[in-house]
């Protein structure tokens, strides 16, 4: 299986997201208050994921993708919607069943070191999905497996005994992902994994997932807000804004002609590393804030910030429409031209 | 096969053994002056109460009726003159009169006379005052009117001096130490089973259960605690293990909002995420992630919990409440010595010292285990 | 976009003969007393900063970046000590007493931090800790103070301002509160304004709004502008020049597309081209900077970088380089003469 066919979406999705809903509803105003606020962390969120694929997500803070990712894995409730794993509806599944799911999807964390037990071992760690799962395996059957798991990820060995407070972030990053990895799992949901690190470690880590995907044919979603991150790991990446698909496409597409004007207020807004293009590109510049989620505007979501919103946009809401092959985005005006502004320097 | 770098300088040696953070905690706690002082203190302390009212002459019940609140002292008892009244008290029946006494080192030589002969069976009432042993009649006159008695003198060392009931006031307080120490540390010991499995489960389950349990412990707060025990008391009789129930009872209501605080904060932690995502079932995240996590605080609460568990005690059993004579603690000879402050002011102080050198203690150890514990505040 | 005249910042010229520096720092050293050990934060840092100039400071996690900045304000952590010498504006400000540098902490330069929350006061309304500043050193009335804080706000475009300003620090996004602190530090028009990673706690659309508005106060006020980051992206596109630091020292310096399109040192290269492009597709590998970032209680002998740099020679595990000269207005901390 190759990337290239991954992304063609050639073979049965390893997991198949339909409609799904994470609503919360908040808790009353007042004692009195009859009516309580549903806050939609994610609403509606439809996509493919074959194997051996890396999808990415993108958003700002709140648009739900974290959220997304723990839906996933059935961390927090769903509201509604399916998760099909191989055809099997995850929301459905009961609990014993959902456990033996739950070797094959992992997951990753943002801050390194508060997703590694402090009081425990780095063996401990890394060796407690084994325990939980063959927990007929000798102690030196699970010291030899996790041994050569932490050499695979890059670490020593030797460290085995060690505990989390004695790693920087970038090893316990590693930590991390050998803990995902002793199972040999299918998939692997990466929370902004490198947002946390320093610039040279981050690409250590990207590094290492890419080739840990490559060995173990692993599918990926990546979770993140840095889009120059996603755009180097992704085949796919799928752009979410106040818990809504905005637009999913093919990496390259998504990038180079971006047809939602968040995404390309998104993509503009990306600092990037070379004074001479930094200085001379031009910007879709987005007014104000996020709208409030607890009472998101009508019709499209993103009319409020958006540069060319119309008085439909007020009134109904843009479906997700194919614009491309496997290029998808919910703007009724993704075909005309979003004004930029300049802000090159003087 | 897919290499990647190594990362670290390679360190000889095969699996290096890590340094975790209750040995961090530890390094910290022992080089805290104050705590390790206390430490020593308190072991010394805790040795003597377990020790010595096995190893004293005394037994922390034996009335000594000669030596009624006699001051401490190095020197054996008796002193100077005591012995004479001690020898009239011994023969106040006998009808004979003391013409002559004599205490060489330990032995009482004794002149007697009598208007009558006098009986040589006196020597029983002597051995049996208590003070004097093996007395015999050495010599009688013939007519039985003069009788030389010598007998052994009882010598004591009271080194706390001895309370209203002649009893050795060293082994009562360190007998009542025995006793002190124990319930502060049992009751600490319930409370903290109680407190952190009740605790952590709740704060863990988090939403309705949580509400429920939480309110119960609100419920059982709102009790008095005092109506409480003298309830236990009513019912049960006076019994030191109700004491144990009692405060253990009471005081694992505080352990429990402790631990469930902790476990708000734990739960929302990645690796608590990380471990549900790698199918770990709740007893066990609950057991391996959440109680070695929150047990920082717990185990400083406890060293704080000790002493007022004794406190606690102290203030039962000067209710009378508590610790029924000729049982002791310290609180009772506490107790005890306010009644006698005037008169015989050591009867306060050596209780009170023991009782204020422990606490300060055990509070220096829970400050330094605080600091050992939470490097972030130093 | 010039400036970059500015001396060699190994050897500050003194303060009467360049009239336009704003800030002179020499032989900055700054240690940090820890019970298990001194942790050398800042080591021989000298620089200039000149009127009207963006200095861009880049550097990782412990790189010292913050704590040069920190020593120069007078706000490091009590058990923090620095030496050196730091004048600004020709007037020696290190180790003066607190009174004194408060006069001019706020007026004549001013501090924003990364997090916008923990910078305000959450128990006052922005009203005021915007007019405390104008009342404290500019001696403004009530009244006036309040005029002009609005202004402020007006400036850093907070919509409805007038209403705004009654308002306390939570009730406004983070993009917002940024811009207060921003409006905060500006209220006094100071001659120098030190950032702190301002957007490293926004979203990237809030980022670029308040990039786009530094550059716009940048060009209006001609204030001194240090600003302290990680992201290569945010230097690019605001520095005239830039200082790379790295264990605490200073590894390069020079004008910002000298050090973006010809770096020297290899920590730089290795910085440069670890960072993901969003021009570039998903294909090659990333070049990575190997091992950690360092120990600074534990630093290797010689060059600090050396355990993780690709061109380490003999030299490099002897002596630490010290920042020399290598062309006008570029400095480089590093054995080699040129970069392979």
């Amino acid at each position: 299986m190759t990337a290239v066919e991954a992304v063609r979406g050639a073979a049965d999705p390893l997991l198949s997201v339909r409609d799904l809903k994470v609503h919360f509803r908040m808790p009353r105003r007042h004692l009195l208050a009859t009516h309580r606020d549903t806050l939609k962390a994610v609403d509606g969120v439809t996509f493919d994921l074959a194997p051996g694929e890396t999808l990415g997500v993108v958003g700002e803070s709140g648009c739900g993708k974290s959220t997304l990712g723990r839906a996933i894995l059935r961390l927090i409730p769903t509201t509604s919607g399916q998760v099909l794993w191989l055809g099997e509806d995850l929301r459905a599944a009961p609990p014993a069943r959902m456990r033996q799911h739950r070797r094959n999807m992992q997951v990753i964390f943002q801050d390194p070191l508060a997703s590694l037990d402090p009081r425990m071992t780095v063996g401990d760690i890394i060796a407690e999905p084994l325990r939980t799962f063959h927990g007929a395996l000798s102690r030196d059957e699970v010291r030899q497996r996790v041994g050569d798991l932490m050499r695979t990820v890059g670490l020593m060995p030797e460290m085995i005994n060690r505990y989390p407070h004695e790693f920087s972030g970038g090893q316990c990053q590693r930590i991390g992902i050998a803990r995902a990895m002793i199972l040999n799992p299918k998939l692997v949901i990466c929370d902004e994994p490198v947002s946390a690190l320093d610039v040279s470690i981050q690409s250590q880590i990207i590094n290492l997932l890419m080739d840990l995907q490559k060995e173990f044919g692993l599918s990926l979603i990546f979770i993140s807000h840095d889009l120059s991150v996603v755009r180097h790991i992704s085949h796919r990446i799928m752009v979410l804004y106040m818990g809504k698909l905005v637009e999913m496409a093919p990496s390259d597409a998504l990038y180079d002609s971006p047809r939602h004007p968040y995404t390309q207020a998104l993509i503009s807004a990306v600092p990037l590393p070379d004074p001479d293009a930094e200085r001379a590109k031009a910007r879709i510049v987005l007014e104000g804030d996020l709208p409030s989620p607890l009472h998101p505007p009508s019709g499209c979501i993103f009319r409020t910030r958006c540069p060319k919103a119309a008085e439909r946009c007020a009134e109904v809401v843009p479906e997700l429409q194919a614009v491309a092959p496997a290029h998808r985005a919910a703007c009724h005006y993704w075909d005309t031209p979003t004004p930029v502004r300049s802000t090159g320097p003087e | 096969m897919t290499t990647i770098p190594f990362d670290q300088a390679p360190e000889e040696g095969a699996a290096i053994q890590g340094r975790s953070l209750w040995a961090d905690a530890r390094r910290r706690l022992l080089a805290n002056r104050a705590a390790v002082v206390s430490m020593v203190i308190l072991a010394v302390v805790a040795l003597m109460a377990l020790l010595g009212p096995w190893l004293s002459p005394h037994h922390y019940d034996q009335v000594y009726r000669s030596y009624i609140r006699v001051a401490p002292s190095f020197q054996p008892y008796p002193h100077g003159d005591a012995v004479t009244a001690m020898v009239d008290r011994a023969l106040r029946r006998s009808g004979g009169t003391v013409e002559e006494l004599t205490v060489d080192g330990d032995t009482m030589r004794l002149v007697l006379t009598g208007e009558e002969a006098l009986d040589p069976r006196i020597v029983r009432s002597i051995d049996r005052s208590g003070d004097f042993r093996g007395a015999e009649v050495v010599e009688t006159s013939e007519d039985g009117r003069r009788m030389v008695i010598e007998a052994t003198l009882e010598r004591y060392t009271f080194l706390f001096g001895t309370d209203s009931n002649g009893r050795d006031l060293m082994t009562r307080v360190l007998y009542g130490g025995r006793i002190s120490l124990m319930i502060g540390l049992l009751a600490t010991f319930v409370s903290l089973v109680i407190g952190v499995t009740y605790g952590a489960t709740a704060g863990y389950l988090g939403g309705r259960a949580d509400n429920l349990m939480m309110r119960f412990v609100d419920i059982l707060y709102s009790i008095p605690f005092m109506f409480f025990v003298i309830l236990l008391m009513v019912f049960f009789g006076r019994n030191i293990f109700l004491m144990f129930i009692a405060v253990g009872a009471i005081e694992w209501l505080d352990m429990a909002r402790i631990v469930r605080g902790q476990t708000l904060s734990i739960k929302r932690k990645e690796f608590i995420e990380a471990a549900l995502a790698a199918g770990v079932g709740t007893p066990k995240i609950i057991r391996r992630h959440i109680v070695p996590n929150a047990l920082g605080p717990v185990v400083v609460y406890m060293t704080l919990m000790v002493p007022k568990v004794i406190l606690l005690e102290s203030f039962l059993s000067f209710l009378g409440l508590g610790v029924q004579e000729p049982m002791t603690s310290w609180g009772v000879l506490i107790a005890d010595g306010a009644n006698n402050m005037v008169a015989a002011p050591w009867m306060l102080l050596f209780p009170a010292v023991f009782l204020a050198v422990t606490l300060f203690c055990l509070n220096f150890i829970g400050d330094g285990l605080r600091d050992a514990l939470d490097p972030k505040d130093r | 976009m010039n400036s970059t005249a500015a001396s060699p910042a190994v050897d500050p010229v003194p303060a009467a003969a360049m009239a336009e520096q704003v800030l002179e720092v020499a032989g900055l050293n700054t240690r940090f007393d820890t019970p298990d050990g001194e942790v050398r934060a800042v080591n021989d840092v000298s620089f200039t900063v000149a009127r009207g100039e963006t200095v861009g400071v880049v550097g990782e996690s412990g790189s010292g970046k913050s704590q040069v900045f920190l020593s120069v304000m007078g706000l490091l952590a009590s058990n923090g000590n620095a030496t050196g010498r730091v004048r600004f504006k020709g007037q020696d400000i290190l180790g003066l007493p607190a009174a004194k540098l408060n006069r001019l902490r706020g007026s004549r330069m001013s501090m924003i931090f990364q997090d916008p929350m923990t910078s305000l006061n959450p128990f006052l309304t922005v009203a005021r800790q915007l007019t405390e500043v104008l009342v404290l050193h500019k001696g403004m009335g009530e009244r006036q103070a309040l005029k002009r804080s609005i202004e402020m706000l007006d400036l850093v475009r907070i919509p409805e301002a007038a209403r705004r300003i009654g308002m306390y620090p939570h009730e406004f996004s983070g993009g917002m509160r940024q811009r207060v602190m921003i409006a905060m530090a500006l209220l006094c028009q100071p001659d120098l304004l030190i950032a702190d990673e301002p957007t490293t706690a926004l979203d990237v659309t809030v980022q670029a709004q308040i990039l786009d508005l530094m550059q716009t106060l940048k060009r209006e006020f001609n204030t001194s502008i240090v600003l302290i980051t990680h992201d290569l992206g945010v230097i690019a596109g605001l520095a005239d020049r830039v200082m790379v630091m790295y264990a605490g020292s200073v590894v390069e310096e020079g004008a910002v597309r000298e050090i973006f399109y010809d770096p020297q040192h290899p920590y730089t290269v290795g910085l440069l081209h670890s960072m993901p492009r969003l021009a570039a597709g998903r294909k090659e590998r990333l070049v990575s900077i190997p091992g950690q970032p360092p120990n600074l209680q534990r630093l290797p002998k010689g060059c600090p970088f050396r355990p993780r740099c690709s061109h380490a020679f003999a030299p490099c595990s002897e002596t630490d380089p010290a920042l020399r000269p290598t062309g006008p207005g570029r400095a480089k901390a590093c054995h080699l003469d040129a970069m392979p």
